[in-house]
C-alpha cells in the first residue's frame, strides 16, 4: 500500500515538474519573441518583413540564389506611327539611337548590389538582318486588306529602314505592347466592336434594302424575277447564318473578357475559321450574274461592304501567323555565349570610377574640397560653390552613370555593355546589344542568379544595420548616450559615495532629519519637477547643451539610501580604530570603505547607467538638434522618418537595445543582485 | 536600523560636523536644485497664467488653472444629469446598500430574539423607504436619508458579531450596490457620471485611462510575476538561463522595445493577429481602434514589468524560512494550502512594496504611448490619453507652463492619496514577521 502511494507520489511529483519547466519554456518563449522578431526582421528585405503570413526566414542568408524578373516591355513597345508628323517620322527612321537595343531585366525581388550575378540565356537566337530583309519583303508583298485599325501602321512600320526595328514593331503591335491586338481582351474587344456592327448592318440591309431593290414587280422580265428571287434566297440565309455564326462566336469569345494572355496559333487558327463563317459565301458564278444588274448587287453589295471588317481582321490573323512562322523559322543566328557575368562595383570602385570622369571636369582643388561630402552630394555643393549648371548637370550625370557601372567578367561578343540601374525600389539589368533587337530575347527564358562569398553574406545580413546607421546620424546619437550615460554614472556614483558615508559613519546636527527629508524626496513624482527644471535651465541658456542632459540626474536619493545601508553594516569599529591610528575620514573612505563596498557601488553604478541610457522624456523635452539627442530619442526621431520600413527600424532599435543587453549578460549578477534589493525594506 | 553604539560613542565624534557637511555638499546642491526648489517653484508656478510660447510674463490667476482642468467641460457631452443629483443618488444607494449589507449581518440576532423593537421599526421604515425609493424619485431624499442613516448607525452600535470577512462584506456590499443602482428608476450614479465624463474633458480621459490602465496593469503584472517567481523558486535547472529570459525586457530601452511591439501589432503583418488567425481568432486592429488601445498598451507594460516583479518576488520568497512548509508538509497540506497559508501571507510585505511601485509607475505611464501610437496620444478621439501625456502635452506642445504645473500637481495629488490608503490600508493586512 506505501510502496504504491510512494510511486504515485513520484509519479506525480514527476508530472508536476515537467509542467513547472513547460510553463517556464512557454513564458520564455513569450518573453524573448519579440527580441527575436526584431532581429529577424531587422535582416529581412522589405517584402519580406511585409508579408503575410510572416516569413521567419531571410532570402539575406543565401550564398546563392535565383532572383525572379521579367523583361521591361516598354523598351519594345509599339510606337504609333499615325500621330507622329512626318519630321518625327524622318527622325525616327534616320537610323539608331543611343542605347535603343538594350534588354532591360526589371528585378522582381529585392538584391543586394554586391557579389556576382549571372544571367544565363537559354536559347539566345535572333533574327540576322539578311532574314529579317527576306520576311519583310515577303511581308510587303502580302495583298489582302489588312485590319483598318492597324493598316496604315504596319504599312509603315515595313518601310523602317532599320529592319531589326521593323520585326520589333510588328511584334510590339500583335503580342507584345499592351494595346497588341492579339491579347485576349484586345480581340475581344475589337472582335466584338466589328461583329456587333456588322449584325446591325446587316439588320439594316433586310430593313432598307430588301423590299427596294429585291420585290419582284410583275413588270420584271422572268429572267430578272428568277435573278430577284436568287438574290433574296442568298441574302437571307446568308445573313441568317452570318447572324447566327456572329451571335456562336460572341458567346465563345465572352470568357476573354480580362485576360491579358497571348491568343495561341491554334486558337487563331480557330477563331479565323469562325470569321470565315460570319463573312458571306456567295459562289463567283452567282456574284458575276448578280453585278450584271446594279439594283440587285446593291445589297449584295452592301453586305460585302459590312462583312470586310470581319475579313480584314482574319487577314491580319493571317498575316500575323505567316509573320510569326517566318520569323520562327529563321530566326536562327546564336549568341556566341550563353552567359552574362558581372560583379557589382564596392561603393570605393564606383567613387573612383566617378572621380576619374570628374577629374577631368574640374580644378584639383575643388576636387580635393569635394571629397569630405558624398559622391551623391557634390552637384549639391558644386551649385553652392557657384559653378555653371552645365557643368553641375554633367558632373550629377556622371556620377548617376557611374552608379550603374558594373565590372563584366564574361559576356557575348554580341553584347556591348551591362549596366545596373536601381530607381526608387525598382532595379534593372540594362543589356545593350550591338543591333540586335531586345525584341528577340523577348521569347526566351533568362535566369538570373546571384552568389555571395562569405563575407558578402554577413555583410548582406547586416546591411539593413549599415543603412539604418546611415540614414540618421546614429553615431552621434551613440556617443551623445556613452558620453551622457557614463558621465552622469561617474559622477553620480561618487557624489552618493560621499553622501552615504556622511550619513552611515558621521555624527553631525539634523542627520536623522536631513536623511528623512531627503527619503521624502523620492516621493515626487518626476513630472511635478519637469516644467521648472526646463524653465530654469531655459534660464541658464542650458537647453540643448550636455549640461542639461547631465546636471540634473547627478543625484540620485535611491543610490545614497543603497550605499548608506551598505556602508552601515561595515562595523563602525574598523572607522573608529583606523581614526586612531591617524586616518582622515576621507583616506579612510577611500582607501578602505570603498574597496569594500565594491558590489554595492557596481550595482548602484549599473543601474544608473542603464537608466540614463534608457531615459526618454527628458532628453526628448531638453534637446533640440540632431547633435545632442541619445539613441532612445533619436530611434523615436528616425521612427517618423523611416515609416514603415520596419526592417530599418528593428536594426534601429536593435543598435540601441545591444550595448544594454551586453552590459547586461556581462553583470547579470549584480544587476539582479540591485534589483532584488530595491525590495528589501 | 539604529545601532545602539552610536549613541555611545556620540561625544567622539564631535568634529565631524564640518566633513559632513563638506561630503553632503555636492548632493545637497543638486537636490535642492532640481527637486526641492522646483517642487516650491511648480507649486507657485500653478497658480500663474504663464504662455510660454508667446513669451508673455506670468500673471497671477489663483485657482484658475485647477479649476479649468478639474471643471472645464465641453458642455455637449456633459451627462445629462447634475453632479449634485449623481452624488444624491450614489450616497442613496450607498446608504441602501450598507443597510441591506447590515440587515444580513444581524438577521439571526432580529430574528432569534425578536425582542428588540427599535431594530424592527427601523428596518421595516428602511425597507418602506427603499420601496418608496424605487416607486417614486430621488427628490424625496430628504424622508429617507435621516432613517438610514440612524438606522444604519444603531446596527453598527448594537451589532455583536461581524458574520463575513472583510473581503467578503466587500463583495457583498458592491453586489447590493450594483442591483440598486441597477433597479433605480433613473440611472444617475456617480461611477456613471465619470465615466461620461470623460468625453467631455480631455483631463478626465486622461484620468479614466490612467485608472483603467493601472487597474489592470498592475494586477496582471503581480499575478503572473508571483507565478513565475514561485515557479523558479522550486528545485528546477536552468534557473539563471529563465530568470535573465524573464528579465531582459526591464532593462531595455522603452523606446526601442514599444517600437519592436509596434511591429508586433501591427494591422496588417503583425505577429500577433498572425497568431490570433492561428488560433482561428479574429485579427485585432490593435493600434487604429480606439476600444484596444488601453489594452495594447498594458500588454506592453506587462510584458516589460514582469522582470523586475519577478526579481523582487523571487527575492521575497528567499526570505521565508523553508521550516514553515516543512511543518506543513508534516500536517499534509497541498500546495495550494501552502501557497495561500504561508507564501502569500508572507510575501505581502513583498506584495506591499510591489503594490505601491508599480501602481506610481501605472499613474506615470508615458512613453508607450508616445512611441506606440507615432507622437499622438492614441490613433484617434484621445484613446490613448494619460495624465502624464495630458501634463507633457499643455507643456511640451502648448507650453502652457501654469496649466501644465497645475496638471503635474493634480498628479502628485492622485499619487498621494492612493498611497496614503495603500499604507492604511497594509497596517491592516500586510504580515510582517
Amino acid at each position: 500500500m506505501s510502496e504504491k502511494m510512494r510511486k504515485k507520489n513520484r509519479l506525480s511529483k514527476k508530472i508536476g515538474k515537467t509542467a513547472v519547466y513547460v510553463v517556464l519554456i512557454i513564458g520564455t518563449v513569450v518573453m524573448l519573441l519579440p527580441f527575436v522578431w526584431m532581429l529577424i526582421t531587422s535582416f529581412q528585405f522589405p517584402n519580406e518583413s511585409n508579408s503575410f503570413p510572416p516569413v521567419w526566414f531571410s532570402k539575406n542568408f543565401l550564398f546563392h540564389r535565383y532572383i525572379a524578373h521579367s523583361i521591361d516591355k516598354s523598351t519594345i513597345n509599339v510606337i504609333d506611327f499615325q500621330s507622329m508628323s512626318l519630321q518625327e517620322w524622318l527622325s525616327f527612321n534616320s537610323g539608331h539611337k543611343k542605347h535603343k537595343d538594350t534588354l532591360n531585366l526589371v528585378l522582381d525581388d529585392y538584391v543586394r548590389t554586391r557579389g556576382i550575378m549571372t544571367i544565363t540565356f537559354n536559347n539566345p537566337t535572333y533574327l540576322s538582318d539578311k532574314y529579317a530583309l527576306l520576311i519583310t519583303d515577303n511581308l510587303k508583298k502580302y495583298d489582302k486588306p489588312l485590319d483598318p485599325a492597324i493598316a496604315s501602321n504596319i504599312s509603315k512600320i515595313l518601310t523602317l529602314e532599320n529592319l531589326q526595328d521593323v520585326v520589333s514593331q510588328l511584334f510590339g503591335t500583335f503580342e507584345i505592347s499592351d494595346k497588341a491586338i492579339f491579347l485576349k481582351g484586345n480581340f475581344y474587344k475589337h472582335l466584338r466592336s466589328y461583329l456587333k456592327t456588322e449584325v446591325s448592318n446587316l439588320n439594316k440591309i433586310e430593313q432598307k434594302h430588301y423590299d427596294r431593290f429585291l420585290t419582284v414587280s410583275s413588270d420584271d422580265s422572268e429572267s430578272l424575277k428568277v435573278l430577284k428571287l436568287k438574290a433574296r434566297n442568298i441574302l437571307y440565309s446568308q445573313i441568317a447564318k452570318i447572324t447566327k455564326n456572329a451571335s456562336d462566336l460572341m458567346y465563345i469569345t465572352s470568357d476573354m473578357k480580362n485576360s491579358s494572355r497571348l491568343l495561341k496559333a491554334d486558337e487563331l487558327n480557330k477563331f479565323r475559321a469562325l470569321m470565315l463563317s460570319c463573312t458571306p459565301s456567295i459562289s463567283s458564278s452567282d456574284l458575276l450574274a448578280f453585278k450584271s444588274n446594279r439594283k440587285i448587287y446593291f445589297p449584295i453589295r452592301k453586305m460585302i461592304e459590312y462583312t470586310q471588317p470581319i475579313e480584314d481582321l482574319s487577314n491580319t490573323i493571317d498575316f500575323y501567323l505567316q509573320f510569326r512562322k517566318a520569323y520562327f523559322a529563321y530566326k536562327t543566328a546564336t549568341l556566341k555565349s550563353k552567359v552574362v557575368k558581372f560583379r557589382f562595383f564596392t561603393r570605393k570602385e564606383m567613387e573612383n570610377y566617378a572621380l576619374k570622369q570628374i577629374d577631368k571636369l574640374l580644378p584639383p582643388q575643388t576636387i580635393e574640397e569635394l571629397k569630405k561630402y558624398r559622391l551623391e552630394d557634390y552637384p549639391k555643393q558644386l551649385l553652392l560653390e557657384g559653378f555653371k549648371p552645365d557643368l553641375v548637370n554633367e558632373v550629377s550625370y556622371i556620377i548617376a552613370d557611374a552608379r550603374t557601372q558594373v565590372h563584366v567578367i564574361t559576356k557575348p561578343p554580341e553584347v556591348e555593355s551591362i549596366r545596373f540601374k536601381s530607381v526608387g525600389n525598382t532595379d534593372t539589368v540594362v543589356i545593350s546589344f550591338y543591333k540586335i533587337n531586345p525584341v528577340n530575347f523577348y521569347f526566351d527564358k533568362t535566369a538570373m542568379e546571384v552568389n555571395y562569398n562569405f563575407i558578402e553574406v554577413v555583410k548582406n545580413v547586416f546591411q539593413n544595420y549599415v543603412d539604418a546607421w546611415n540614414s540618421a546620424p546614429f553615431g552621434i546619437y551613440f556617443m551623445n548616450s556613452v558620453l551622457v550615460a557614463g558621465a552622469s554614472t561617474i559622477v553620480e556614483v561618487i557624489f552618493a559615495i560621499l553622501a552615504a558615508f556622511a550619513f552611515a559613519k558621521l555624527q553631525f546636527a539634523g542627520k536623522e532629519i536631513l536623511f528623512s527629508l531627503l527619503l521624502m524626496t523620492m516621493m515626487i513624482p518626476g513630472e511635478v519637477l519637469l516644467v521648472p527644471n526646463y524653465i530654469s535651465l531655459t534660464k541658464l541658456g542650458w537647453i540643448d547643451t550636455y549640461y542639461a542632459l547631465i546636471t540634473p540626474w547627478l543625484v540620485s536619493v535611491f543610490t545614497i539610501f543603497l550605499m548608506r545601508q551598505f556602508f552601515m553594516s561595515i562595523p563602525q569599529e574598523l572607522f573608529e580604530a583606523a581614526k586612531i591610528d591617524g586616518c582622515t575620514p576621507t583616506r579612510f573612505l577611500w582607501q578602505i570603505l570603498v574597496p569594500l563596498s565594491k558590489p554595492v557601488i557596481v550595482t548602484a553604478a549599473l543601474l544608473k547607467f542603464v537608466g540614463s541610457w534608457n531615459s526618454f522624456l527628458w532628453v526628448l523635452i531638453v534637446t533640440k538638434s540632431p547633435k545632442m539627442r541619445t539613441l532612445p530619442v533619436g530611434l523615436q526621431n528616425f521612427q517618423s522618418e523611416a515609416g514603415t520600413d520596419y526592417n530599418l527600424l528593428m536594426a534601429a532599435s536593435a543598435i540601441s537595445i545591444i550595448p544594454v543587453l551586453i552590459i547586461f549578460f556581462f553583470a547579470q549578477k549584480q544587476f539582479i543582485r540591485g534589483i532584488a534589493k530595491t525590495g528589501i525594506k | 536600523m539604529k545601532k545602539p553604539y552610536i549613541k555611545s560613542t556620540k561625544t567622539k565624534l564631535q568634529g565631524d560636523n564640518k566633513t559632513a557637511w563638506l561630503y553632503l555638499f555636492p548632493s545637497l546642491v543638486v537636490i535642492s536644485a532640481f527637486v526641492i526648489w522646483p517642487v516650491f517653484y511648480s507649486f507657485i508656478l500653478s497658480f500663474y497664467n504663464w504662455d510660454f510660447k508667446n513669451l508673455t510674463r506670468p500673471e497671477f490667476i489663483g485657482f484658475q488653472n485647477y479649476a479649468k482642468i478639474l471643471f472645464t467641460f465641453d458642455t455637449d457631452r456633459l451627462p445629462n444629469y447634475s453632479l449634485t443629483s449623481a452624488l444624491v443618488s450614489s450616497f442613496s444607494y450607498f446608504l441602501f446598500a450598507l443597510f441591506f449589507l447590515r440587515f444580513i449581518d444581524i438577521f439571526k440576532e432580529v430574528v432569534g430574539r425578536k425582542s428588540n423593537f427599535v431594530y424592527f421599526m427601523l428596518s421595516i421604515l428602511s425597507i418602506i423607504s427603499f420601496i418608496a425609493f424605487l416607486a417614486f424619485n430621488t427628490k424625496i431624499f430628504l424622508i429617507y436619508f435621516p432613517i438610514l442613516a440612524i438606522t444604519n448607525l444603531y446596527i453598527q452600535l448594537h451589532r455583536k458579531e461581524k458574520k463575513f470577512s472583510f473581503v467578503g462584506r466587500l463583495i457583498l456590499f458592491f453586489i447590493f450596490y450594483i442591483a440598486i443602482s441597477k433597479l433605480a428608476p433613473v440611472q444617475k450614479n456617480l461611477f456613471n457620471y465619470f465615466i461620461t465624463l470623460k468625453d467631455a474633458s480631455v483631463f478626465y480621459k486622461g484620468l479614466y485611462n490612467t485608472v483603467y490602465y493601472a487597474i489592470f496593469s498592475v494586477p496582471i503584472t503581480i499575478i503572473i510575476s508571483v507565478g513565475v517567481a514561485i515557479l523558479l523558486n522550486s528545485d528546477i535547472k536552468f534557473k539563471s538561463f529563465f530568470r535573465t529570459a524573464y528579465f531582459i525586457p526591464y532593462v531595455t530601452s522603452m523606446v526601442a522595445v514599444s517600437l519592436v511591439w509596434q511591429w508586433l501589432l501591427n494591422d496588417n503583418y503583425g505577429l500577433i493577429n498572425y497568431f490570433l488567425q492561428l488560433m482561428g481568432l479574429h485579427p485585432v486592429r490593435w493600434l487604429s481602434d480606439e476600444k484596444y488601445t488601453i489594452p495594447a498598451i498594458i500588454m506592453v507594460s506587462v510584458w516589460k514589468s514582469i522582470g523586475y516583479d519577478t526579481i523582487i518576488f523571487l527575492a521575497g520568497l528567499q526570505n521565508i524560512d523553508k521550516t514553515y512548509y516543512e511543518a506543513a508538509e508534516i500536517d499534509g497540506a497541498n500546495a495550494w494550502q501552502k501557497f495561500i497559508n504561508i507564501t502569500w501571507p508572507l510575501l505581502s510585505p513583498t506584495t506591499y512594496f510591489i503594490m505601491i511601485v508599480s501602481l506610481i509607475g501605472a499613474f506615470k505611464v508615458f512613453s508607450q504611448i508616445f512611441i506606440l501610437f507615432n507622437g499622438t496620444p492614441g490613433p484617434y478621439n484621445n484613446s490613448g490619453m494619460t495624465i502624464v501625456y495630458f501634463v507633457f502635452q499643455q507643456f511640451y506642445t502648448y507650453q502652457k507652463m501654469g496649466y501644465a504645473s497645475a496638471g503635474a500637481y493634480i498628479l502628485f495629488a492622485i499619487i498621494m492619496v492612493f498611497t496614503i490608503i495603500e499604507v492604511w490600508y497594509s497596517k491592516k493586512r500586510v504580515h510582517y514577521d
